[in-house]
Order: C-alpha cells, then structure tokens, then sequence
C-alpha cells in the first residue's frame, strides 16, 4: 500500500505534506517552494502551469489564468459570491447546467473541480517526486463552514485529480491535530482560521488520544483578499482624487493594483508604514502616463477594515455561544491561515480572547500538517492514532409548505450522524413526493442554501396519509449528506441520490477525469 | 444486514460488546446505548461518549476488508453519536427524559419534533383536543407512575371515543408492546 498525502487546498496557497518518521513535514517542490499559489494558468488546452509560474502569468494572460477559483466551488451561479466575482475577475465566468458555475477559457467550459483538479495533480506530483512512488490516496482539507455542495465539489476534484479521496477534513480541526499531537495536551482551545478567502474557528477541547470539536461556526465569504480588496479601494479612490483616472475600469492596472495591494499587506505586518508603487500604471487623456505612488499607515490599514476584523468577532461570539463556554474557560487561542499575520488581527484577536495567540506552527503549514497526520492514522487503520470527532457546521433539513425549513439534524451535531423521517402523502392517489433538501440557519427555506432535491415516486395509490415512506438523511465522516427511504408497507428500500444542485454526475466525472489526464501539468 | 456482525480479526471483547448492541439497538435509550445511568453528569457523558468512540467510531475499522462489518459498526456508531449529540444539550437532555419517562419504547430523539413542540408551545406527544383527551392524560399519568395497564386502560378508552386517532392508536400499540 502507497502513501497517504494530506493536501490543504486554500483559496491563495495550497500545500501538501506527509508524515516522514512519525513528523508531519510540508513538501518542498521542484522550485524549492513548499506554499505554492492556487493559480491554474492554461498555455493552451492541453498543457497548464500551476503555482508560481501561474501567478504571474495573471498579470500577462488574465483570461486563461484562475485564481481564487475556492470561492467559487460548489456555489450556485446565481450567488452574490459568483456576481461579485465575475465583476472582478479577469477570467470568464460562465452558468452551467443546474445553476452551476463555470470557468471559460479558450474554447472550453471547466467545471470549478476540474480547475481544483489541476492543483491537487501539482501536489500529486510534488508528493511523488518526494517520495519516489505513486501516491494514489490524499486527505483534502475544506474549511470547516463548507456546506455539503462545496465539500461534494472538492471530493470531485480529487477523484478527477486521480486520488481516492480518504477523508475531507476540516481546515481548524487538521490544525488542531498538529497544534496538540503527540502533546497530551488536555486543553480547551480556539483555531481562529482567517484563510485568502474563508473564516473558520472551531472550540475543540482536545485529550490525551481524541480531539473532539465541541463547535464551530464560519464565513464562506470573508478573507485576506478581502483585506486586499479594502486596501485596491482605497489606493484607486486616492489615485483617482490625484488624477480623475479610474483604474477600476482598467482590468490590467486592476491586476497590477492586486498584486501591489497584497505586497503592501505583507509588508504592513513588518513596517509601520509602506507605500504603494506602480510606475505608468494609466495615462490620461493626454497621453500622460502617471505613476501610481500613495502611502498607508497601518493604523488606516486597521481604519479601513475595522469592519471585516468585527464580522470575525460575530463569528467567535457564535462559537463560544454554541459551545456553552466563557472566554475565561478556553485554555489557548491557535491562529491559522496566512491572514493571521497581520498584526492588525493578532492584536484583535489578543483582545477579544484575553490571551495571548499562540502562533507554534507557521500558520500556513499546519492544516496541511494535520491533513498528513490524518492520511497516516487513517491507511494505517491502526487503534493507536489520535480519534477526531468533528461536528456539521450547519444545520439540515427539508422545505415545508408555506416556505418554511423543518430542520433535521442540528448544527453542531456529532458527526457521522443519522436521522430517519416518515413522510406521507397528502393528496388522495398521490404517487409521488418531493422532498427539498436545505442546509443553513434561516427558519426560511429561500435564505438557505438549496442542496438539492428529490422525488419518492411510484408510490401505491392509496388515500392520502395512508402511504409512509421513511427517509433517512445521513451525513457521513466527510460532513457530506445522502439520503436513503424505505417504503413501510413493502419495506423496499433505496438510496437516493440527491442531485445536487450543480453537482457533477458520477458519469460527467469519470469523463472529466479522462479528459483531465490528457492535459500536461 | 440482519445479520449480527462476523469478524475474526476485531478484539473479541469489542465484537462481543457489539453484538450485543447491535441486537438490542432498536431498544436501547440513549442512556443504555451510552452504558450510563440517568443521572450521569455532563463529565461522565462525555467520558462514556469518547470510550464509545474509541471502540465504535468507524475509522477504527478504516482499513477493515469486511464491509457488512464495516456498515454495521458505521450504523451502531452513528446512533453513538445521536446520543451524545442529546443528551449534551440541557434543553435536549430534559426532553428527552420526558420522552423516555412517558413512551420508553420510542428510544430516539427527534429535534424537529421538539423544535415544533418549542414553537407551538405545547407537548410532544399531544392527542389533539378531541374527546379522547382526558382519557389521553390519564394515560400519560398513569405511564409516568409506570403502571402500564392503566395506561392501556385509559388508551383503549381513549382510542374508543376516537377510533380516527392516529396517534391514540400508536400509543395503545406502544403501550402493549411493554
């Protein structure tokens, strides 16, 4: 049996690491680097670059570039998220089937696994080279506020990427895993995960040999590009009071502003003050050009983005509520995730928890190494590995009449778990129910997200109320959901598939997966 | 899967433990499946749960070739879970002590059910407002004071009066079945 690689596939920077004696260890690839950027760039159809090389080909080929593609995976395309990022991405951004998304380039439409694919073939390939075999099994990290769709799409692209997926982990809790293994640590503590693109933070307390999430709460929609976002705001709204150019409409310098807004973010963490610089980056009416050059403070960079720092807190306020737990009852405060590095956050964070943030393991390395710790006790099948017990970040249930959600299995709810429900008809002869699936925490099924939907059907005719079905909704290790019924009166039983709203079929995979391997990486 | 579980390869005391669960598992409450006694604190509901999970949780059995085995223990598990989720909850846990007190057959706890309960007001097991009702309060009272024949009694009575009564149907059947 081959290695198990742990991958954590972020939203800027993906890393995958394995355990070497006992020692989750980050890989290093053929250009000596171990966080490599999330940047599938197209040289054309059949050969792509990831990491690096890619990034910086977003400035000279935006339209086959990709990058942020995570926030996008498993979203509808009809979602805020989507038309925000269609407004500002430089690659096309195009509806699929089912209200999917999808990303066009050159004369082809690719699903959002099929790009996370590529990248997951990079960290493949620089696992292989590491360790000098075939790696054919990975844990995939997700953050943990992922709903059934987004964690479905991610497992997707593993199996398109050539990988038996053996577990899709939780971001904090993979961090949890390195931050306390081997440690006999017996603590309550916080991971406060601020990803490029999503919010997390878990309360686990963690024991001698198990780790057990007492709760978890997130944001899908908040992250460091959104501190960058602030941060282009500003810098164009000032260049544009100094020259009346608007470099919003200038997709090239809006992919130059991008790179230097997130270069001064980096080196705010350092210096007090940093300016930003980007010489001819527009000419005028006259065929001036004029060099971008303001400077920022980090106490503005904090002004600015108050805001974004707060919408955590909410986030926190709801964790620590969910696991019925004081600020002074947590032991320690674990920061994860590139975004953590801003000493605007640290100082936040310090703060609001009353204690000092622990930052043991380079915050961008350790979900990656708690993923290969994972992958290890996992293939090892042994007793002796540490257990982790997660939880579903957001709650289940199904759509009632008059629009309501009919919530079935709790947020916070151990994991894997199961619920069964008896269904009826509620006409005379009626042979068929459908039944919609919803996840999120609104009492109203349309500020929920939709999972999908299914149909009992073939039902004996029989007046109404006679007929009763149980359904039974499972949400398994993975945190993904399926569905199973049972007819009481014949007791035949089958497993449903729920389609998933813009979901891939099992066939539109497989044939993803062949069409995948033909294209160079 | 109706079979109890065959393996030769699991630690014997956990198959045996198991097999045990696995055939009683339609019965047991959360309190029995968690081998807890009702008044266990919230410490020792935990400890149960984790010496649970160190036995049953299915990545114990990952690489286990015997997937009957596999699905069995996942099934057992889940349940484990389900347990612990209630009985971690102090609103949950009190309404499932209500449950249990009043219908100890009807072992698993539905948070939709209780969610609908919390938001009308009123109670789980309610037998409408019907004629039957006084008869329908005996009988809880009489279950609560665990005399089960005068619960049947006063169910049979009920179900008599409003023979439409689903609900005062199942209980009489429940009710029987003790």
């Amino acid at each position: 049996m081959g290695r198990v690689i742990g991958i954590d596939l972020g939203t800027s920077t993906s890393i995958v690491a394995v355990l070497d004696d006992g020692k989750p260890v980050p890989i290093t690839n053929d250009k000596g680097e171990k966080i490599i950027p999330s940047v599938v760039s197209f040289l054309d159809p059949s050969h792509v670059v990831v990491g690096t090389e890619a990034k910086k080909r977003i400035v000279i080929e935006p339209k086959t570039s990709v990058y942020s593609s995570k926030r996008l995976i498993g979203r509808k395309f009809f979602s805020g998220e989507v038309k925000k990022a269609q407004m500002i991405m430089p690659y096309e951004i195009v509806e699929g089937e089912n209200d999917s998304v999808r990303v066009h380039v050159g004369e082809k439409d690719y699903s959002l696994s099929e790009i996370a694919a590529f990248i997951l073939r990079d960290m493949k390939k620089t696992a292989e080279a590491h360790l000098g075999e075939e790696v054919t099994q990975a844990v995939i990290t997700v953050p943990a506020y992922f709903n059934d769709g987004q964690r479905q799409a991610t497992k997707d692209a593993g199996t398109i990427a050539g990988l038996d997926v053996l577990r899709i982990l939780n971001e904090p809790t993979a961090a949890a895993l390195a931050y306390g293994y081997g440690k006999d640590l017996n603590q309550k503590v916080v991971i406060y995960d601020l990803g490029g693109g999503t919010f997390d933070v878990s309360v686990l307390e963690i024991g001698t040999d198990v780790f057990e999430v007492i709760a978890t709460a997130g944001d899908t929609y908040l992250g460091g590009d959104d501190f960058d976002d602030r941060l282009i705001d500003y810098f164009a709204d000032t260049f544009f009071q100094q020259t009346k150019i608007d470099l919003r409409k200038d997709k090239l310098a809006l992919q130059k502003l991008k790179a230097e807004a997130e270069r001064v973010k980096i080196a705010l963490s350092d210096n007090l003050e940093e300016t930003a610089f980007i010489e001819a980056v527009a000419t005028d009416k006259s065929g001036k050009p004029h060099d971008l050059s303001i400077p920022i403070t980090r106490n503005l960079f904090a002004n600015i983005t108050y805001d974004l720092i707060q919408r955590t807190f909410k986030v926190c306020d709801e964790a620590l509520q969910a696991s019925n737990l004081t600020v002074g009852e947590i032991d320690g405060v674990i920061l994860v995730g590139g975004s953590t590095r801003m000493p605007i956050i640290q100082d936040a964070v310090r703060n609001y928890y009353l204690k000092d943030p622990k930052i043991g393991i380079d915050p961008d390395l350790v979900v990656a190494m708690g993923a290969a710790i994972q992958a290890e006790s996992l293939s090892s099948g042994s007793a002796a590995g540490s257990l982790l017990l997660d939880v579903t970040p957001q709650s289940l249930g199904v759509g009632t009449a008059g629009g309501l959600v009919d919530v079935l299995i709790a947020r916070n709810s151990s994991i894997p778990t199961s619920t069964t429900r008896t269904f009826t008809t509620s006409r005379d002869n009626q042979t068929s129910v459908r039944i919609q699936v919803y996840q999120g925490e609104s009492r109203n099924s349309a500020e929920n997200e939709i999972l999908g939907e299914f149909v009992l059907s073939n039902l004996p005719e029989a007046p109404r109320g006679q007929v009763k079905i149980d359904v039974t909704f499972d949400i398994d290790t993975d945190g993904i959901v399926s569905v199973s019924a049972r007819d009481q009166s014949s007791g035949r039983e089958e497993h449903i598939k729920i389609t998933v709203s813009g979901g891939l079929s099992q066939a539109q995979i497989e044939k993803a997966r062949e069409e995948s391997m033909q294209v160079a990486v | 899967m109706s079979a109890a579980p065959k393996t030769p390869e699991v630690d014997p005391r956990i198959l045996a433990r198991l097999k045990t669960i696995w055939k009683d598992l339609p019965r047991l409450n959360y309190y029995q499946l968690l081998g807890v006694s009702q008044t266990a604190g919230d410490a020792e509901i935990k400890k149960a749960f984790y010496s649970a999970s160190r036995e049953f949780h299915p990545d114990r059995y990952f690489r286990f070739p015997n997937e009957n085995f596999r699905n069995a223990v996942n099934t057992i598990y889940k349940r484990v879970s389900e347990a612990y989720t209630i009985l971690r909850s102090p609103q949950w846990r009190q309404a499932y002590d209500r449950q249990i007190a009043e219908t100890p057959l009807n072992v698993r706890f539905s948070v939709q059910d209780e969610m609908k309960r919390q938001q009308q007001g009123g109670t789980l097991y309610d037998g409408g407002n019907g004629p039957g009702k006084r008869y329908w309060i005996a009988a809880m009272d009489a279950l609560r004071n665990k005399n089960i024949s005068g619960a049947k009694l006063q169910l049979q009575l009920a179900v008599g009066i409003e023979p439409g009564n689903e609900n005062f149907k199942k209980k009489l059947e429940e009710v029987k079945a003790m």
